[in-house]
């Protein structure tokens, strides 16, 4: 901060003028990924083909509709019911927790909202699937634990 | 010049005052300011909200690239700083909508169609520039996702299919 002090000398009166910009430069610090975990997320978007898919629905009576397909082709359903006047984004994040126990090197999930829902709970369900957080049990790939749940998050119904 | 007179004109000298005038200075220094603040920029990628639009907040960390800007707010839609479509008490005009199919936005298939052209265009004649059907989706919070749908639908058919939300980080 640079302060510039001037004086009116007709009037003896002083004042002080602050002028002070600061300009910032964005940076970004690259923090890559456990080689293993790396590794995992990358042969799964090289996939073409599934075994593995989990989708979300975004049913707004229902809540979230949650549908596991295994290696296979056992299909487990779970549902997390909305909250008085949202939907469970914790709720969904648990349950993609223990999905992701089952399936540590699957990091992709097809979400179908509802026609009802908004941008904004899109993007909270996005936020609630993405990673795992400091209270979450540790999930390993490979000894390396992954800070990663599905953080490929596909919008399927949009063609549909 | 005499002794006392210059003594005279030396003290005339130390008793002098003059006032500052400050205003045009502080009018400068606004200017200036202002001149830095917009022109400065930190990141390759600025964006300046035409429109009155609350995006959504958001845990991603992501860094933003360069796209194409497609902006849906409640009252229309822009492509690249330019309106293309006002709604209708918040919803899409019947005329805007395909008759063949309603999830097809024809007035932003076009306005998208002659973007991606206009990229490709430019690709040809250079080397470094390369059309990779990016748009950096700014949304209002609020919006439906009915009418998110049929952008993302009509986006694909005109060569964008890779979409990048933009939201407020709470990082």
């Amino acid at each position: 901060m640079r302060v510039l002090r001037m004086r009116d000398l007709s009037a003896e009166s002083t004042f002080d003028l602050n002028l002070s910009a600061t300009f910032l430069q964005m940076m970004l610090i690259n923090v890559p990924l456990p080689e293993p975990v790396a590794k995992a997320l990358a042969q799964d978007r090289a996939q073409t083909t599934r075994e593995v898919s989990i989708k979300v629905d975004m049913n707004a009576v229902a809540g979230f509709m949650i549908e596991v397909k295994d290696e296979g082709g056992r299909v487990t359903k779970y549902v997390v019911a909305r909250t008085a006047n949202d939907y469970d984004y914790k709720g969904l994040h648990s349950r993609l927790v223990t999905i992701k126990q089952q399936f540590p090197k699957v990091f992709r999930i097809e979400l179908n909202p509802d026609e009802t829902a908004n941008y904004k709970m899109i993007v909270k369900a996005m936020d609630a699937s993405r990673n795992m957080e400091n209270a979450d049990p540790k999930i390993k790939i490979d000894n390396a634990e992954t800070p990663l749940l599905f953080p490929d998050v596909v919008l399927s119904n949009v063609m549909g | 010049m005499s002794q006392s007179s210059a003594m005279w004109a030396l003290r005339k000298n130390r008793n002098s005052t003059f006032s500052l005038q400050i205003t045009s200075m502080i009018d400068m220094f606004t200017i200036i300011l202002i001149f830095l603040l917009k022109s400065y920029a930190s990141s390759a990628v600025t964006s300046q909200p035409t429109q009155a639009i609350n995006m959504p907040a958001s845990t991603s960390a992501e860094a933003p690239v360069e796209a194409l800007k497609l902006l849906v707010s409640n009252d229309g839609i822009w492509v690249d700083d330019k309106a293309v479509l006002k709604f209708e008490n918040g919803n899409l005009p019947a005329s805007a909508v395909d008759a063949k199919d309603n999830k097809f936005i024809r007035p932003l298939y076009d306005a998208l169609k002659a973007q991606a052209d206009k990229t490709k265009g430019i690709a040809k004649q250079n080397e470094t520039v390369a059309f990779e059907g990016k748009i950096i989706f700014q949304g209002d919070q609020n919006l439906n996702y009915q009418i998110l749908k049929k952008v993302m639908y009509t986006s694909t058919f005109a060569g964008y299919t890779d979409f990048k939300f933009a939201v407020v980080s709470l990082q």
